[in-house]
């Protein structure tokens, strides 16, 4: 049943990854838009981003933010009592202007083609090919006759009257009139605009935020705001050395390993065995029952005072020390849920993390309603309270500040718990975690006057803040009118990602398999390892990034494959998919001379760590 | 006057203008600027539009061609195809217009809009490369 289980969960997981792969590349329209945007690494490359060329920056680049105001002052036209018709002309003299070189060039060729079409005797297929080219060649230039009307036709007069006419029999000489005099034309029109514009007191604002797990924080675009710059953070993936969550995640996964190896059972059932026990570990280090034990006690402890002096106190300390212990059962309850094979075993790896995360839900929502319970106790007795009982008073209310810190402290560790898991199942379900943002420009964001915009505003990542890879930066330019909220014209939002070959260093459980006889009592053995993965983001696709996430490296393991309790050293070459919580490898046992095969995996949630720990 | 792009279709030999103006409409791939008629305006029509379309220094598509003879609009532009809302050339009060790469009339410059400057003649040959 078990091995139906992991073969049904490895399915799963084999979808999505072909999924992810056929996912197509995050591609947002980048035609006719306001702002543009241009990357910067720190080799000095540039590349053009958004748009077509994708949505994905390297952590450590500089992005340039180009303002196209022609685009831009089209935008805004479209929202300020502007007559249609002077928008739509705009629009059509500024599209058909784009065409210029190409419509140049395609008449040189036209020129040339028609000289050597004048030498081959004119052939049918030759002179469809010369026509063809012809006309679209010339087309924009005509476009831009019709739609500029009499004023543009005004232009194009008098700028031919200034041109020798012998020049202008070069038809090269007159398309290139027609497309100044359309410039000429846009730039009268253009001025129409601003005037209005500055009459109806439009002003523009473009913002940038970064997005992380835990906050949306405004950032500074020199000429644009006055935001604080954070302290300059330049993440070095190259400095690999473990952190203390990870040595304490390390450590859990010897002591798990430990108890792994002296269970009997399969390599199926012993991997859910450690799910299921790091999950549990997981609960405790939230601190919740730790806190509530102490309320517990340091309640009972009060009553016990209070019942010297009156009844009435002792009921409500009563009735508080019921619902702590009424909490505690709850509590012990859905720690045993999490660790009984009864419950989970049926269940799909990833229903299992689900129902994980129903249970964590109702354990915060818990939590908060003890809390509320707290402080309506603590008003009671300080209402029951008389001056008889000034002493008493002063214990309970140290009591109950001392546990309203330490709930406080629970609630944030389940709920830190709670966002883990809850992050990784929608990583997995393809949910952006940024959807539901709402961005407003805030009064550090300068209200700028359309001819005071800069034409551009650089942004170098590493004044930014600290950052991780997959977290987000949103652009935004908005517009309004004087005394109104800025509205949205565009966004664009980019993800972060090391888009270079960079080692990543993680630490994770793997069962290893010796190969050839072994003094193992069983066919593998659990074992706390970590691994080095290299690794490169994909430019094009975020879900590829987020999902699937490869990565190649080396995997070093504490091993005890002749069981004398002394360490023998693995090391590995291994292979990781699913960011990195299932991989797969073969090592050579070092010390004991033995090639081995392993499994590994990594959870999506902290193991081992503290609620100390909570970022 | 030295014309280098123009044809001057014969006066006296109508079957002959016929001729000449048909091959040069259906055979070619050009774009011709048609001048009707015999005035000071009319002549420096022509030359201008000569010039335009290259005169002896470029080789193009672009050619000039002259009717002198006002009365032979109904024989030589008849069965015309018209690009829409542009008059007929057959109107007397068409001073010149416009046969396009698709042969077809796409622009005329009109008696009272004389004398044509080169912004116009230029136009008027720009809207005829590109077609209908």
């Amino acid at each position: 049943m078990k091995k139906w289980n992991i073969i049904r969960a490895l399915t799963i997981l084999l979808g999505l990854v072909l999924l992810a792969l056929l996912l197509p590349a995050d591609s947002p329209k980048s035609n006719s838009r306001a702002l543009s945007f241009q990357e910067t690494l720190r080799g000095g490359q540039a590349r053009s981003v958004g748009g077509p060329e994708g949505s994905i920056l390297d952590m450590r680049g500089t992005i340039i933010i180009h303002i196209n105001k022609d685009i831009l002052r089209e935008t805004l036209a479209q929202q300020a009592p502007v007559s249609r018709l002077l928008i739509d002309r705009i629009k059509a003299l500024r599209t058909l202007l784009e065409k210029r070189e190409e419509s140049l060039a395609d008449i040189e060729s036209a020129l040339s083609m028609w000289r050597k079409l004048d030498a081959s005797q004119r052939d049918s297929k030759a002179i469809d090919q010369f026509v063809n080219l012809l006309k679209s060649a010339a087309r924009p230039a005509a476009n831009l006759l019709v739609a500029g009307g009499p004023t543009l036709a005004r232009r194009f007069d008098l700028l031919s009257e200034s041109v020798d006419p012998e020049l202008l029999g070069n038809p090269i000489v007159g398309y290139r009139l027609v497309f100044e005099a359309g410039e000429l034309e846009l730039r009268a029109l253009r001025g129409e605009l601003d005037e209005i514009a500055r009459t109806e007191g439009v002003y523009i604002q473009l913002g940038g935020w970064l997005d992380t797990d835990r906050e949306s924080r405004p950032l500074h675009l020199p000429g644009f705001d006055e935001n604080p710059v954070p302290d300059p953070y330049d993440p070095n993936p190259y400095k690999l050395v473990f952190d203390s969550a990870q040595l304490q995640e390390l450590k859990s996964y010897a002591e798990l390993a430990k108890n792994i190896n002296a269970k009997t059972g399969n390599l199926a059932s012993n991997m859910l065995e450690a799910v299921r026990a790091l999950l549990s570990a997981a609960l405790d280090q939230t601190g919740i029952a730790d806190c509530t034990r102490f309320l517990a006690s340091k309640v009972n402890q009060a009553r016990s005072q209070a019942a010297q002096s009156a009844k009435v106190f002792e009921a409500e300390l009563e009735t508080l020390e019921r619902e702590a212990e009424d909490f505690l059962d709850y509590f012990a309850g859905l720690k045993k849920r999490c660790g009984l094979k009864s419950e989970t075993g049926s269940l799909s790896p990833e229903d299992f993390l689900q129902q994980s995360l129903n249970d964590i839900d109702s354990l915060v929502e818990r939590i908060r309603k003890l809390q509320d319970q707290l402080q309506t106790h603590k008003d009671a007795l300080e209402r029951l309270l008389g001056s008889e009982l000034r002493v008493a008073m002063v214990s309970v209310r140290d009591i109950a500040n001392q546990a309203g810190n330490c709930i406080d402290t629970a609630r944030k560790g389940a709920e830190y718990f709670k966002n883990e898991i809850q992050q990784s199942i929608a990583v997995f379900f393809c949910s952006r975690r940024f959807d539901k943002i709402a961005y407003e420009f805030s009064d550090r964001v300068f209200q700028l006057e359309f001819d005071k915009i800069p034409d551009k505003t650089e942004l170098d990542l590493k004044n930014t803040g600290f950052r991780q890879a997959g977290d987000s930066l949103l652009v935004l330019i908005g517009a309004g009118t004087r005394g109104e909220k800025a509205r949205e014209l565009e966004t664009a939002r980019f993800y972060l990602y090391y888009t270079t070959w960079h080692p990543e260093l993680k630490v994770g459980l793997i069962f290893a398999s010796p190969i050839g006889q072994s003094a193992l009592p069983k066919k593998f053995q659990a074992a706390p390892a970590y691994s080095i993965f290299f690794k490169k983001a994909s430019r094009k696709n975020v879900d590829w990034n987020e999902i699937v996430c490869p990565g190649i490296g080396i995997n070093v393991a504490a091993l005890d494959f002749d069981n004398d309790e002394s360490l023998e050293l693995g090391l590995g070459a291994v292979l990781s998919v699913l960011r990195d919580y299932v991989q797969v490898g073969y090592g050579f046992n070092i010390t004991q001379n033995k090639s081995y095969w392993f499994l590994g995996v990594r959870l999506p949630f902290p193991v081992g760590g503290s609620s100390g720990s909570i970022k | 006057m030295e014309l280098f792009k123009t044809t001057i279709l014969p006066i006296d030999d109508p079957n002959l203008a016929k001729q000449i103006f048909t091959r040069m409409v259906k055979e070619q791939p050009l774009v011709l600027l048609v001048v009707v008629g015999k005035s000071d305006d009319i002549n420096d029509l022509v030359q201008l539009g000569d010039k335009l379309a290259g005169g002896n220094r470029y080789d193009t598509w672009r050619r000039v061609v002259w009717v002198r003879d006002d009365n032979q609009r109904e024989n030589l532009f008849e069965g015309l195809d018209l690009c829409e809302g542009v008059s007929s050339p057959q109107d007397s009060d068409v001073a010149a217009f416009f046969i396009d790469i698709d042969n077809k009339v796409c622009e005329t410059i009109m008696a009272n809009d004389l004398p044509a400057t080169k912004g116009r003649i230029l136009r008027g040959f720009i809207i005829a490369e590109a077609g209908a």
